[in-house]
């Protein structure tokens, strides 16, 4: 385990690295340049979700739900009231952690696993429908446009260059404050109720309230990376709350790697990249990524980066470690309740 | 003074009591058997004491206070801590961190603490991490301390479910069949520890399977079968008591 983490910090440093100059060599128009702003928005939302599959070894597909809500929350407050999109940056997970607080009351109560993800399903849905409904709040299908740009100092963040340098501080700041959190009080309890939920509760860990409280941490931080996306793009609609997104999260942790803390950076990288490449294609990209996602559950189930952690350690003549996750055997949807 | 009193403890499954009406009086300081043959409500009787299980009717106290019904958190908060018929631990973690999330009630580190690796995080770190070698070099495991608890022996399993449950800092300690898959000597060695944890202050109620090791260790001991308690006594006493016999051999024919 000793070699975990700088191997991850090594890998995941010199993934930043290379993102940092990306759009200096690489990515030197606009529009490639909002791709690598996206990659940003995306692992933001993949690290939250990863906190509830790989930290708490749960399930959540309403996922999306408080990423839209978020974008919306912190668009509304701009659009409505006028309100600097810095205050809607606090107030978008502040209003995400508050709803998930509530959700995560009702479902983690009694729910854990499959049946969690069912009903986070049901919520996720509920959320898509109200947000298509309720035209007069959210705009309808068409929602809503003109979401202005933060500014600092009088100077609208607008471009694609200063908005990604921006995300890219605040996306390193997030897995830093992630990685801490592991080892805290906190973070050690979510992970004890992770391996064994009943030897937790009697070593004194509150299980259903520390889950509730990091499924609430993890809704805050999806509800940051709306607000991000909503004050780049400028525009939020009800699909934001959607499935699609849904399925993109999945898509960049699973495929990144689950509770590796960079593997969602990569999976986001590894999904905008290829979806971008694979555009001609329209509707038919998501086909393939399907299959893509097949693939890498039944040839790689921990995710490209620890893979490539594998392959770090066994250059530098080290033992593979098999990531943080076990491969096989954890995988809450396929042991729902837990033990016990 | 009674450490923990049960009273009429009930605990029915569709029309049959897994446990009934029992009650059951441990004083501080005392090692407690609790025996009876298989399916007589040894583990039910722990579940529903530990907060596992609700129990259909009676009542559990606990150091002067009802705790009937709370949930086991609250009451290892309290120092009663269990550990399980079935070896439970965190698989996935190193036994040196088994035993540090085993630790979450004196973990006294803050999150702003931990977020900033404050001088003050780093000290209480240090400190929990000799706790932790302590607690495994008490229980045997100190060489084992970076192992992943999965790769550990069947006799390891057993000391480090001890040493995560004394992580917890117990008063009263509920061990479910822990001798069960140990050699005659490993078996001795875990009698060793738990003699050493009573001469410390920790009161054990201890379910066995094992008579032999019930009989040397025990101050007392209550007999279950289906559910009710049949005996209680000193080991002398319950060994020569004809319904323990009964219930453990069956009834001779025409006897």
């Amino acid at each position: 385990m000793r070699l975990t983490v700088p191997a991850g910090w090594w890998l995941g440093g010199a993934l930043l690295v290379v993102a940092a100059l990306t759009p200096l060599f690489v990515f030197t128009n606009t529009y490639n340049r909002g791709l690598l702003v996206l990659i940003i928005i995306y692992a933001v939302a993949g690290l939250s979700l990863d906190y509830i599959m790989g930290e708490m070894g749960q399930f959540s597909f309403g996922h999306a739900a408080f990423w839209g809500f978020g974008a919306y929350v912190s668009a509304k407050l701009a659009l409505d009231l006028g309100i600097s999109p810095w205050i809607g940056f606090l107030a978008a997970p502040v209003a995400a952690g508050l709803v998930g607080l509530l959700i995560g009351y009702i479902a983690l109560r009694r729910t854990r696993g499959l049946e969690l993800a069912i009903v986070t399903l049901g919520f996720g849905v509920l959320a898509w429908t109200v947000a298509l409904r309720w035209r007069p709040v959210t705009g309808g299908p068409s929602g809503l446009r003109q979401v202005p740009p933060p500014s600092l100092f009088g100077w609208e963040i607008r471009s694609e260059l200063a908005y990604f340098y921006f995300s890219l501080l605040l996306l390193l700041g997030i897995v830093f404050l992630l990685s801490r959190l592991r080892t805290s009080r906190f973070g050690r309890g979510v992970r004890s109720i992770h391996e064994n939920e009943d030897l937790a509760k009697s070593v004194g860990v509150a299980a259903t309230k520390y889950y509730v409280l990091a499924f609430s941490f993890a809704c805050a931080l999806v509800g940051f990376s709306g607000a991000l996306y909503a004050h780049h793009f400028r525009f939020v609609n009800p699909n934001l709350l959607g499935l699609d997104y849904m399925f993109i999260f999945l898509i960049v942790v699973l495929v990144g790697g689950r509770g590796t803390l960079w593997g969602p950076v990569l999976g986001s990288a590894i999904f905008v990249l290829v979806s971008e490449w694979l555009r001609a294609l329209q509707e038919y990209r998501f086909v393939i990524f399907g299959v893509v996602l097949l693939l890498v559950v039944l040839f790689m189930p921990i995710g490209v980066f620890p893979a490539l952690q594998n392959v770090a350690r066994r250059m530098r003549g080290g033992k593979d470690a098999g990531g943080d996750v076990t491969p096989g055997g954890q995988d809450p949807v396929l042991e729902p309740g837990g033990a016990g | 003074m009674a450490i923990l009193e049960t009273s009429g403890l009930t605990r029915m499954f569709g029309g049959l009591s897994a446990v009934d009406r029992l009650d059951l009086s441990v004083e501080e300081g005392e090692i407690r058997g609790l025996i009876g043959p298989n399916g007589s409500g040894k583990t039910t009787a722990l579940n529903l004491i530990t907060g596992y299980l609700k129990p259909s009717r009676g009542a559990v106290t606990y150091r002067g206070s009802e705790v009937t019904g709370r949930q086991p958190h609250d009451l290892a908060r309290m120092g009663l801590v269990r550990t399980f018929q079935i070896t439970t631990l965190f698989e996935n973690l190193t036994v040196r961190d088994n035993v540090l999330h085993g630790s979450h009630l004196n973990n006294p580190t803050s999150l702003m603490g931990a977020m900033r690796r404050s001088g003050r995080y780093r000290r209480q770190s240090a400190e929990m991490e000799d706790r932790v070698r302590e607690l495994l070099a008490f229980v045997g495991l100190g060489e084992r301390i970076d192992a992943v608890a999965r790769d550990l022996s069947a006799g390891e399993h057993r000391y480090l479910e001890i040493a995560i449950a004394l992580a917890a800092g117990p008063r009263m300690l509920l061990l479910d069949e822990p001798a069960t898959g140990l050699n005659p000597e490993e078996a001795a060695f875990l009698m060793n520890l738990i003699r050493t944890l009573r001469s410390q202050g920790v009161t054990v109620l201890l379910v066995e399977h094992n008579m032999r090791l019930i009989t040397n260790i025990c101050t007392r001991i209550t007999v279950l079968n289906f559910g009710a308690k049949i005996a209680e006594g000193t080991p002398e006493e319950i060994v020569d008591n004809p319904d323990v016999i009964t219930a453990y051999l069956g009834k001779r024919r025409g006897a």
